[in-house]
């Protein structure tokens, strides 16, 4: 895996909000790489550091090797951004959009045309190519916003949230688009606070929060990190005459545990034993009401690292 | 730059408040006094029409100050500006392009206005009106500038809109563009020099009625060195994060 982008104790400061605490990351080629974190972790900062838009306080950063400050033209020549804040003319039409900023990195004439149409396709826009963003719904807006960051073709595109609020079809669109990119071997930052999206697409998670990375790996590295067991609870109407000792000798049941009206099974991810289990209550007369298997999912790994949960 | 300054002009031009800003309002402005204060000049050689389109012309080209705030950092194609910071260009062509555009966008409005005023009221430009378009021009290119300039070192466009408005409004007061700064009094009307709005419609009279071209001269080169100036302060203070 080559390294194309490398970032070292990346630091940044509003006045007193520490946004970014002294981050450290690399960006190998062809990689989805997925921000994940709540509200205010610092993605934004760091993508808006990343553009060059926003100005670092301290810490390196260096594309295929070089600080990107050197080449700076090349650099951000090879960056495609889809902002998280909208940034498309209103008043004029989706096409002129795209050729407009499609423009500022020398594409012309029929290639810049060409491009443009490619781009909008991508979205899924190409039907509505001349009408003007005003009357767009949001969804359509932000695939277009996705157009405008992609029309030159870079070879790192940087989304930053670009599913905030939007329709399923929409979020359809943009998450297939995102893998399609994947296929052709386009290098993608992706920041996101929905854990399915992330879980969905990503090669590599980095988890972000308060300014600090938390941790990083593949989906299956982080859910490892909640041990090898998925959990299951289930209701039940009595719990009286609970014998919890057959449970024990159920291939898989690593642990039980009884509280009111709850039965709570500590399994082994991948063992199927859920039919042994009901059949031991319908033995011991045990009336089930409520059955839920708490997946490893990227939610329970961040309450995990943070003690705090990823929304709201 | 051309197609950032070509977007820059359709965006002013799209937006109809400052489109009827720099179509109509002109045309208007300098009719209705014109026809409020014909009788005032009823002895003159020049007519109210011809007075009011060379001041109220000033005026409006100095206050384009307020359109290039808005060129640049309007908060419907603030985010949109922004994304041009994205690409590999030089940082002097996304404020040289505001600047650029709202030149431009003068122009356009001085040509209009000074079209209609001859062919509807026959104004009488003296000697050649190409002396006043050179004046205008040098006034509005300074204008541009300097809206520019202030909205990078306010940060902020409604403040920069503010501090301009009040300027602007006071610098036309002193420099007689609605009627004479000695009408206050001997103390303002002195210290009404101090007005690029006098500047420019003094010298602007004289070398269209006297031949008088000695101040002109002097008025643009000092408002082009001003422009250069304030192009100085933007390159040294503007950073794309002032859109964030
Ligand atoms: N221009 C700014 N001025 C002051 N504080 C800021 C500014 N931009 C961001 N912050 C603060 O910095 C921290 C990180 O913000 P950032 O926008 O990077 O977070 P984020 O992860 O992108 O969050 P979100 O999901 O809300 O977009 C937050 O505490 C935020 O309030
Ligand atoms: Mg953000």
């Amino acid at each position: 895996m080559k390294t194309l982008l490398s970032v070292r104790n990346l630091k940044k400061s509003y006045g007193d909000i520490k946004a970014l605490k002294g981050i450290s990351f690399d960006v190998y080629e062809k990689e989805v790489l997925c921000f994940l974190g709540p509200n205010g972790a610092g993605k934004s900062t760091t993508i808006n550091i990343l553009s060059s838009i926003l100005t670092k306080d301290e810490g390196e950063i260096t594309y295929e090797g070089q600080s990107f400050e050197k080449n700076l033209s090349t650099y951000k020549a090879s960056l495609g951004i889809v902002p998280q804040d909208l940034a498309i003319y209103e008043e004029i039409s989706a096409l002129n959009n795209v050729k407009f900023y499609a423009s500022l990195y020398g594409l012309k004439g029929e290639a810049l045309e060409a491009a443009a149409l490619n781009a909008l396709d991508n979205v899924g826009l190409l039907s509505v190519k001349h009408r003007k963003p005003k009357t767009f719904s949001g969804g359509m807006k932000r695939r277009l916003n996705i157009a405008c960051g992609v029309a030159h073709q870079p070879k790192v595109i940087i989304f930053d949230e670009p599913t905030v609020g939007i329709d399923p079809q929409s979020r359809h669109y943009i998450l297939n688009y995102i893998k399609a990119l994947k296929d052709q071997g386009v290098t993608v930052i992706y920041t996101s606070h929905y854990m399915e999206e992330v879980e969905d697409i990503s090669t590599r998670i980095l988890i972000i929060d308060h300014g600090e990375i938390l941790t990083e790996g593949t989906k299956e590295d982080l859910k490892k990190m909640l041990g090898d067991t998925d959990k299951f609870t289930i209701d039940i109407e009595a719990n009286g005459s609970v014998n919890t000792q057959p449970f024990y000798r159920i291939d898989g049941v690593k642990g039980v545990e009884v509280s009111d009206n709850r039965l709570m099974f500590d399994v082994v991810r991948g063992v199927d034993c859920l039919d042994k289990i009901i059949a031991e209550m319908i033995d011991q007369h045990i009336k089930l009401s409520n059955l839920n298997k708490e997946k490893a999912t990227l939610e329970r790994v961040f309450l995990h690292l943070t003690g705090h949960a990823l929304r709201g | 730059m051309l197609s950032i300054v070509k977007r820059d002009v359709l965006n002013l031009l799209v937006n109809p408040a400052l489109n009827l800003y720099g179509t109509l309002f002109p045309v208007l402005l300098i009719t209705a006094m014109g026809v409020l204060n014909q009788s005032m000049f009823a002895t003159d050689i020049i007519s109210s029409y011809d007075y009011y389109t060379v001041t109220l012309l000033v005026f409006i080209m100095f206050n384009m100050a307020v359109i290039s705030t808005n060129s640049f950092m309007e908060v419907s194609i603030k985010q949109a500006n922004l994304r041009i910071g994205y690409a590999p260009i030089k940082r002097y062509q996304i404020y040289g392009s505001k600047i650029m555009a709202t030149f431009l966008f003068s122009l356009l409005s001085m040509g209009i206005a000074l079209v209609f005023m001859r062919v509807i009221f026959s104004v009488n430009f003296g000697i050649d009106v190409l002396w006043l378009v050179l004046v205008l021009s040098a006034g509005s290119l300074f204008a541009s500038s300097l809206g520019v300039m202030t909205v990078i070192l306010l940060k902020h466009e409604e403040s920069a809109n503010q501090l301009l408005g009040i300027i602007l409004i006071v610098f036309a007061l002193m420099g007689g563009v609605f009627f004479s700064p000695y009408a206050i009094g001997e103390t303002f009307g002195n210290l009404s020099v101090v007005s690029p709005f006098r500047w420019v419609i003094e010298s602007a009279f004289l070398a269209l009625y006297d031949e008088c071209y000695q101040v002109l001269f002097k008025t643009v080169g000092v408002l082009v060195l001003l422009s250069g100036l304030c192009l100085m302060v933007c390159q040294k203070c503007f950073k794309l994060e002032a859109y964030l």
